[in-house]
């Protein structure tokens, strides 16, 4: 008796804890829904002015003396020169650093010189700068030094384009993008702005460029290597770049075939590399029941400085990319492989 | 041992009693299914029960100026010579075509000198010709005329989602973070007069408690002027329009009504307040103009200078909203084929509709009315 009393208080007891925890998540629910959270709550709204300190027709400040690992910026290194200076804070922006290295190959006897600025050298920019050969200089920038010069202090990014007398024509305390940088460049050194999208501007890889050291498997023997190990001199390296889920061989077999019975195949060094997106021993199925004598490989990372417009949207047989490659190893065309094989069939025709 | 069984039980019960009653709020939210395709699809599986819009028309896109290569082209205009203006956004520049729709010239380049241009974003034309800039990417209006040529322009820092521009070459911005919804400046700058009270969440959405935080944000308005200087705004972000005179005094406030706009408003609380419980939430248009993120009500509007109908391009599968003179719904035009961009500007410049998206420039050819059952 005693027990089934203690049992009904404790169950009262218990009951009345739990109706008044609903009772008041009901209550704090309904505020949170119908009235202003405290003011320490709400979020500032962004200011409506832009703080930008430096601004066009402004004098940048002159870099000289200041050196930064080890690597000394004189007063000379701009002077007489577009100046492109960009400030990253930590997230390396990877397209445009690409993009402007593409424009400084073609525009340094113009005058143009970029310069990156960044507060740490992030494992994904080592990994950028390992795979491609940059044109210009990133400077570290531990102590902020270079950062607080064109005060950047409460920015993660920064852009100044400077004219040869130092004279800042545009600034920018955000991301940049490759298109306007483009156009800026285009507006002051050629005197006239391209306004058609061209493919070629948004390719990473140029002729002149040497390949990134991507990790490879060699299908035929698994053996794990990187494109450095291979002898690619005077040859021709198909890479199939499809990002497709399940992606295969068969696929493409139609341009395989045009490929092994062209009249270059002879004569060239040839391999066939594809993405990840391929399967390994599908690829090994096909070249052994097609008979393809082609060196063929399986990447084991993306082929980032390989973006281009042939990847994206694109039918599925323009999603490969042939690199020529000259005697010393560098890059000497680049094609979609349709236009690529139009082109040998073309020639060979003549 | 006993004890805490009891304890365990009750704190079950509680717990459960929380879990349900969010059950119950999510399941009285609004399903975040397209907004349209409810309304208009005529197929069997639309619910029996659901209430559907009854006088729509279908327009079909007329590409225009096709192969130019515009990057992000806003607003198609006319003016009274028959040539076409178009702002190329991501070109930073407007593009002024001839009345045979060949290019003719161009007016600014991607810079910050006096002259240039960066992201504009949209434009007016007064009666003169003249054209009044929104140069976003510089926080300035730029003036040009009808040649091209740069006569002018002031600073404005402050956000405007649209520009409109009188007879008088008055200008008319949506700086509502000075407390009222439009500020009218001369040309050269000069803050003549302010009107229009801003927008509350209760009024916007009766039954809502009001809450300061959005009182900017909901007063965000697109504009057009009619031959009359009078001024038509839509609220970005709430089912209002509004006519004002040349003074500045409202004459008319209407809500935009019917099955479309229930769902809108639905769409509208599904952004504002999403819950991770409920499926997520892609409106198609979703703005983060002042720091809150809301789906977008008004995209665009249009005044038929001759009739005074308003068009006003809804934030939802390209759909537009018809009215009379007075703000009184006439019908729904809906595109013929559901694409896979959205427009984002809508324009009536000689008897014409024209709108935008990302990558063209449209005509929008009405056909006959259809009336769905």
């Amino acid at each position: 008796m005693g027990s089934l009393r203690w049992a009904k208080q404790r169950f009262l007891f218990y009951g009345l804890v739990a109706g008044i925890l609903t009772a008041d998540a009901w209550v704090l629910q309904y505020l949170l829904h119908h009235y202003d959270l405290p003011a320490s709550f709400q979020t500032e709204p962004p200011p409506e002015e832009e703080h930008v300190h430096l601004n066009y027709g402004e004098l940048f400040p002159p870099l000289s003396d200041i050196s930064v690992t080890g690597k000394t910026i004189d007063a000379e290194f701009l002077h007489g020169k577009w100046g492109v200076i960009f400030y990253f804070k930590d997230r390396p922006m990877v397209d445009f650093l690409s993009y402007c290295d593409t424009l400084n190959r073609k525009y340094h006897s113009l005058g143009l010189q970029p310069l990156g600025i960044t507060r740490r050298e992030t494992k994904e920019l080592k990994q950028f700068l390992n795979r491609r050969a940059i044109s210009y200089p990133i400077l570290l920038d531990p102590g902020d030094r270079l950062r607080d010069l064109p005060h950047l202090e409460h920015h993660r990014y920064g852009f100044f384009f400077i004219n040869p007398d130092g004279m800042i024509e545009f600034s920018l305390h955000r991301l940049m993008t490759s298109n306007d940088l483009r156009q800026l460049v285009e507006k002051y050194l050629v005197g006239q702005i391209n306004y058609d999208i061209e493919k070629e501007w948004r390719l990473g890889i140029q002729p002149g460029d040497t390949l990134p050291p991507y990790k490879i498997i060699d299908v035929k023997t698994g053996a794990a290597l990187t494109i450095h190990d291979l002898d690619v001199t005077n040859s021709v390296m198909i890479f199939f770049t499809a990002s497709c889920s399940t992606c295969q061989m068969s696929n493409y077999w139609e341009e395989l075939k045009a490929i092994e019975t062209s009249s270059v195949r002879p004569r060239n060094r040839f391999y066939y590399i594809f993405s990840q997106n391929f399967a390994f021993s599908d690829l090994i199925d096909r070249m052994n029941a097609h008979h393809i004598t082609a060196n063929v490989y399986i990447a084991e990372e993306e082929f980032d400085v390989l973006e281009s417009p042939y990847v994206t949207k694109a039918p599925l047989s323009e999603e490969a990319l042939v690199l020529t490659i000259d005697i010393r190893g560098r890059v000497k065309t680049v094609e979609p492989l349709a236009q690529w094989l139009a082109r040998i069939s073309k020639e060979s025709a003549q | 041992m006993k004890r805490n069984r009891w304890l365990w039980a009750v704190i079950g019960i509680a717990g459960l009693s929380i879990v349900l009653f969010f059950l119950v709020q999510e399941q009285q939210r609004p399903s975040p299914s397209a907004v349209a395709d409810t309304i208009f699809s005529t197929s069997e599986e639309t619910k029996p029960s659901q209430e559907k819009e009854t006088n729509v028309s279908f327009y079909q896109e007329v590409p225009i100026f096709d192969g130019f290569g515009f990057d992000y082209p806003l607003y198609v205009r006319r003016d009274n010579e028959g040539n076409y203006y178009v702002t190329d956004q991501n070109n930073h520049r407007i593009c002024v075509f001839d009345p045979s729709m060949r290019f003719k010239f161009q007016i600014g380049q991607l810079g910050q000198g006096p002259e240039d241009l960066s992201h504009p974003t949209g434009y007016a034309l007064d009666s003169y010709g003249r054209l009044y800039i929104k140069d976003v990417g510089n926080l300035r209006i730029q003036i040009y005329d009808k040649t091209g040529h740069h006569v002018g322009g002031f600073r404005s820092p402050l956000k405007s989602p649209d520009i409109a521009v009188n007879s008088q070459g008055e200008v008319f911005l949506n700086h509502a973070t000075r407390g009222h919804l439009i500020s009218v400046y001369s040309s050269d700058g000069e803050l003549l007069r302010q009107f229009g009270d801003l927008m509350s969440l209760s009024r916007a959405y009766p039954g809502h408690a009001n809450d300061e935080r959005y009182r900017v944000p909901l007063s965000r308005v697109v504009m057009a002027i009619d031959g009359q200087d009078n001024l038509y705004v839509a609220y970005v972000f709430a089912p209002i329009i509004q006519k004002y005179d040349p003074a500045g005094k409202l004459l008319w406030e209407r809500r935009l009504e019917g099955p479309l706009i229930d769902v809108l408003t639905k769409s509208f609380w599904q952004a504002l307040e999403p819950s991770p419980a409920t499926e997520k939430y892609e409106p198609d248009t979703v703005m983060n103009m002042d720091g809150i993120q809301m789906a977008v009500m008004c995209q665009s509007i249009a005044v038929d200078e001759k009739t005074n109908r308003l068009f006003i391009l809804l934030g939802a599968a390209d759909i537009i909203y018809v009215t009379d003179d007075a703000g009184r719904k006439l019908r729904l035009l809906s595109p013929k084929k559901l694409r896979n961009s959205y427009l984002w500007t809508l324009t009536f410049s000689d008897g014409k509709l024209y709108a935008t998206d990302n990558a063209r420039c449209y005509q929008l050819v009405v056909s006959n009315s259809h009336t769905f059952h």
